[in-house]
């Protein structure tokens, strides 16, 4: 309120002093530390199982789902793939489908961690998980990609000889194969394909998941909105292949322009984690392909 | 059992009264050898003297006020099966009996349709109680038929041609019940049409003056050939039909066997539950169906056995069945497992008026140790039985041909070096065996996903031997910036001495140039080249050079790379 003449009265009610930055520091702290507890919580693997069954260390298996590269394996939580979650792997375009399908089967091949000639996989010894990789499409994509390949699925470093392959008609059965091969213990790792996965069901599927300790992937199509209640999101397109050691007309190992989009643990809105990584026959593993900057930086410099 | 009138009542039972009135005379025709004919007529028409076999012609000139439908022989036969298939309910062994009637084998089956006394004091002999029970049957069988609406004769005898005999010759009123080795007396006063011989035998027998089938016992083969011939000196059916005549008596009185094939094939093991108060709720199906497992479980458990495939049939108060079939992966007794299969099946299930009998057999049953229960509680154990469940589980929703294993096949040529087969019935040892067993891969570039069949693509490529530069697939232009190749996979050279099936393609089997080829935007493909530019060409045995179409080798999708 202003007097005339100049000169300021304080109105009546007094407004709240202004916060001090002396005041400030205790509660930004206060703040920090809670972020902290709460990223804590949300890593460890036990989180959306219920307090009755957080287990006390974990099972040295889990820890060794990685895709093989610490760069890489450096965007998600704990530097591991969580083994009791759902995942899900969008192609960049309708073109990629296929590569979205390789990247699934590339990760079930970590996940069993075996190859053909039954040696446990070269950069960690771990142990063998046992049980079957079960493989739920509709049998249009069976026209349209190909079906699946034993000597290629070898090629790739996955045993064809745990691989059970269910072709279904509809969604909804995709749905209860996948729902069923989770909640059995038979399954070591579940890959489906869907269109796309509405609220109820994909809740459903990821708490299977984190019930019976079984991953699974979802390829969804390009266009589709995302999942909700996965732990992961991976977006991937087909990128040039690496030089051929010996013929420079040839293709090499074959590489791919992977986001991870989102993963629980990380924080939100966090810049997307990108990159081109390279898979290597020899060492079935991935592996970073040389001078690929972060995309985020990338549309930052351009806007 | 014989149903007299089976065209015309299964047709009212199909159309209702109005159109197939019972009061008015009426007539199905079809088609016969001098046109049309009438081939069944109701109890009205044949008290106007209408005969089957007549022509239309004249019997419509005769009876104006006739009324006429057509025919439905297929549609006849086909109810007829369904009939003989609901009459499961009384054994399993049953069949349809000529066009107009059925059999059923009720060995040990009476006993279930005896009355059960409150009190079970009297203790009878198992003889009568299989009679009494056979009375019960019989009374009950042709009870419900009418009550669907069909006039039936039913005939118990020893032997089905006795049976067969009886219901159409002798039953008066609606059964009767030919006393356990009694047939040769039974059987005598009957005509000698009761065996079921051709018209022309019962000609010729007439003729002899064999009239009665008591006429034909103890009558000398030799005597009754030589009065044949004597009668028939142009046409020679002599030898055949005395046999056939004394075949079908043999059949009749039991000296010979008759071997017939019943409908549905007979199972191991069969539990049953009938209700007085037919079932209508889903509820309640299911309940019956728990206490029908735990029978069924407790059978295969005395036993020592696991069944394999199980099937379930209601029988529904008006005469139609309807059937559930699951299979497990291995012989199985586990109460839940089949229960659980069993009621994703039924739960659409619609009870129509009531479900009066339920029964579930086992099929395939084997013998199962207890000691393979459960008793090893060693992980790979576990896992085997929980794979076998979930194959089970899958299977049974969604069908035997959509959950499938891979397995090798030896071969060199990509598309049969693999192998689909149903994953019911198979283990993971026996997989992995038959995997260790395979030849050994050859570490080349296999693509994890197989067009089949390889799919044609416009190709430029340089002549003879060139990568693709650009290919066309599926309507879209690729520019080829990188190739690997060629991967030559030859056509098995035995093939040129095994004769080809016809509708195999035209040609030789040809050589296979195999590249690995990436797009520039980094999509990467497996495509083949069938045929050499200078060695072979396409349809190469015929030789016709002028078609300049046979000479190109064409290019193939074969797969796609990651």
């Amino acid at each position: 309120m202003r007097l005339p003449g100049g000169g300021a009265v304080a109105p009546f009610f007094a407004p709240p002093p202004a916060p001090h930055s002396q005041q400030a520091r205790p509660r930004q702290a206060r703040l920090e530390q809670l972020r902290a507890l709460l990223a804590a919580f949300e890593r460890r693997p036990g989180f959306d199982r219920g307090p009755a069954s957080v287990p006390a260390a974990e099972p040295p298996e889990e820890a060794c789902w990685t895709l093989g590269h610490p760069d890489v394996d450096g965007w998600l939580p704990g530097r591991h793939l969580e083994a009791a979650s759902l995942g899900e792997i969008k192609p960049e375009t309708y073109r990629d489908l296929p590569t979205a399908l390789t990247f699934a089967l590339l990760l079930a091949a970590r996940r069993l961690g075996m190859d053909r000639t039954g040696n446990v996989a070269r950069v960690v010894p771990r142990p063998v998980s046992p049980g079957l990789v079960v493989w739920c499409w509709p049998a249009r994509l069976a026209r349209e990609c190909g079906g699946l390949y034993g000597p290629g699925l070898v090629r790739l470093g996955l045993d064809p000889a745990r691989v059970l392959l269910v072709e279904t008609a509809t969604p909804a059965e995709t749905l209860w194969a996948m729902e069923e091969s989770i909640a059995s213990a038979a399954a070591a790792i579940v890959i489906g394909n869907l269109d796309t996965v509405a609220l109820t069901p994909a809740r459903r599927l990821a708490l299977a998941a984190a019930a019976h300790r079984t991953p699974a992937l979802v390829v969804t199509a390009a266009r589709s909105p995302p999942m909700a209640a996965t732990f992961a999101r991976w977006r991937i397109a087909a990128a040039p292949s690496a030089q051929h050691p010996f013929d420079p007309v040839a293709p090499g190992d074959p590489r791919f322009t992977l986001t991870l989009e989102r993963c629980r643990g990380t924080a939100v809105g966090a810049a997307l984690q990108s990159s081109v990584v390279e898979w290597s026959h020899d060492a079935h593993r991935f592996r970073v392909a040389a001078g690929m900057a972060d995309r985020a930086s990338e549309t930052a410099s351009r806007a | 059992m014989w149903l007299p009138a089976w065209p015309i009542e299964r047709l009212r039972r199909h159309r209702g009264l109005e159109e197939v009135p019972a009061d008015r005379p009426l007539a199905l025709v079809a088609h016969g050898a001098h046109g049309l004919e009438i081939a069944a007529a109701n109890e009205a028409a044949r008290a106007l003297r209408v005969q089957t076999g007549a022509g239309l012609a004249d019997t419509r000139a005769a009876l104006p006020a006739l009324i006429t439908l057509p025919a439905e022989r297929d549609r006849d036969r086909d109810d007829l099966l369904r009939l003989a298939r609901w009459c499961g309910r009384y054994g399993p062994a049953r069949h349809v009996d000529a066009e107009d009637g059925l059999w059923i084998d009720i060995t040990g089956v009476g006993h279930l349709f005896l009355p059960k006394l409150a009190t079970g004091s009297a203790v009878a002999l198992p003889h009568e109680n299989d009679e009494a029970g056979e009375r019960a049957l019989l009374a009950d069988l042709t009870a419900r038929f009418s009550r669907l609406g069909l006039t039936a004769r039913a005939a118990c005898a020893d032997t089905l041609g006795a049976a067969h005999a009886l219901a159409r010759f002798a039953a008066e009123g609606s059964f009767v019940i030919a006393p356990r080795g009694e047939a040769s007396s039974v059987l005598a006063p009957l005509p000698v049409a009761a065996l079921r011989i051709d018209i022309d035998a019962v000609r010729l027998l007439e003729r002899l003056g064999l009239r009665r089938i008591g006429q034909l016992y103890g009558l000398p083969r030799a005597a009754l050939e030589r009065r044949f011939r004597a009668l028939n000196r142009k046409d020679k059916p002599g030898a055949e039909t005395i046999a056939t005549v004394r075949l079908r008596l043999d059949q009749a009185l039991g000296h010979y066997g008759e071997p017939r094939a019943p409908l549905v094939q007979i199972p191991d093991f069969t539990a049953r539950l009938s209700f007085s108060d037919p079932l209508l709720t889903a509820a309640s199906v299911e309940a019956a169906l728990e206490r029908l497992c735990s029978d069924l479980v407790g059978m295969l458990v005395e036993a020592g056995a696991g069944g394999r495939r199980f099937c379930l049939s209601l029988y529904r108060s008006d005469g139609t069945l309807g059937e559930v079939a699951v299979g497990t992966s291995t012989p199985c007794r586990d109460e839940a497992h089949i229960g659980r299969l069993l009621r994703e099946k039924i739960a659409h299930f619609d009870a129509g008026f009531g479900i009066d009998l339920m029964t579930l057999e086992a099929h395939e049953v084997a013998p199962l140790d207890a000691r393979q229960q459960g008793l090893d509680a060693d992980a790979t154990g576990e896992h085997a039985r929980a794979a076998a469940r979930l194959v089970d589980r899958l299977s049974g929703r969604l069908g035997t041909r959509c959950v499938m294993r891979l397995l090798p096949r030896a071969s060199h040529i990509p598309e049969a070096a693999q192998k689909h087969a149903p994953a019911l019935g198979m283990d993971q040892a026996k997989i992995s065996a038959a995997f260790e067993a395979s030849l050994p891969t050859f570490d080349g570039r296999r693509p994890p996903f197989l067009l089949d069949p390889p799919e044609p693509i416009e190709v430029l490529a340089a002549i003879p031997e060139g990568a693709p530069a650009l290919i066309v697939w599926r309507r879209v232009r690729r520019r080829i910036v990188r190739a690997e190749g060629p991967e030559r996979i030859a056509p098995a050279w035995w093939a040129a001495y095994v004769p080809r099936a016809p509708e195999a393609c035209a040609g030789a089997p040809l050589t296979r140039d195999y590249y690995f080829i990436e797009e520039a935007s980094g999509a990467r493909y497996w495509v083949f080249r069938a045929g050499l530019y200078d060695k072979e060409r396409d349809g190469e045995c015929g030789g016709d050079d002028d078609d300049p179409q046979a000479r190109t080798p064409r290019w193939f999708m074969h797969g796609l790379m990651p």
